[in-house]
């Protein structure tokens, strides 16, 4: 039990991390992208 | 070639000692650590990696291992490798939660652990004088990565942290006459 407890524990931290982490390069994102098209259409 | 070793393995035609189902879970947390690193190439993962490794070993030469008649030479390495890999598990976390204050207390801590082993080892390895000691040592230093990790993430109500030291708080030893009466593999 311990040895599961102490495995799963690191495997759900790092997943929430990385889930976090893709969460917060999609609020940079957000923005960037109607920027980005807004360029792409200037002459 | 893995699925028909995995057979005969299952089959117990392989003469291969069977790992008990403590090892295997602790080898099976090993390969899923190995994957993860792969993915992520966390610092971290890596010393905790090397920590299941030695927790590993360390239930491969103890006790309850079904592999060896265990010899108190055995019983030693098996001791050795557990404070090890508790030592690993918190430097582990340590470098998670960037908590650099406290690498020299670990690092200092564990040479204390490595002392009393050494003493445990060279006086008899169910000496309680000798056990006492190491039993606080290693619980020290479980215990305080426990409550570094929970401060870490005390912001954020996410289960792995909670998982991680309700495991730390109860990783221990085996100790004949104390933890006896509960049985292998509960806790």
């Amino acid at each position: 039990m311990t040895d599961l407890f102490l495995g799963l524990g690191m495997l759900f931290m790092v997943f929430d991390d990385s889930r976090a982490r893709t969460e917060r390069l999609a609020v940079i994102n957000k923005p960037d992208r109607p920027i980005a098209r807004t360029q792409q259409l200037d002459p | 070639m893995i699925l028909p070793l995995s057979i005969l393995y299952a089959a117990g035609t392989l003469a291969v000692p069977k790992l008990s189902a403590q090892e295997s879970a602790a080898f099976i947390m090993l390969a899923a650590s190995i994957l993860v690193f792969r993915t992520f190439r966390e610092r971290f993962l890596l010393i905790w990696i090397l920590g299941w490794l030695a927790y590993g070993l360390s239930l491969w030469f103890g006790v309850d291992s079904a592999a060896f008649t265990t010899s108190p030479e055995l019983q030693a390495v098996s001791q050795a490798a557990f404070v090890l890999a508790v030592s690993l598990f918190a430097a582990s976390i340590l470098i998670y939660t960037h908590f650099r204050e406290i690498h020299f207390h670990a690092a200092h801590d564990h040479r204390f652990d490595h002392d009393v082993l050494g003493r445990a080892g060279t006086v008899l390895a169910d000496e309680v004088v000798a056990r006492v000691p190491l039993e606080i040592a290693y619980r020290l230093l479980a215990i305080a990565a426990a409550v570094q990790l929970l401060r870490y993430r005390w912001g954020r109500f996410e289960i792995g942290p909670w998982l991680m030291a309700c495991g730390f708080f109860f990783l221990h030893l085996d100790w004949a006459g104390v933890t006896g009466n509960v049985p292998t593999g509960v806790f």
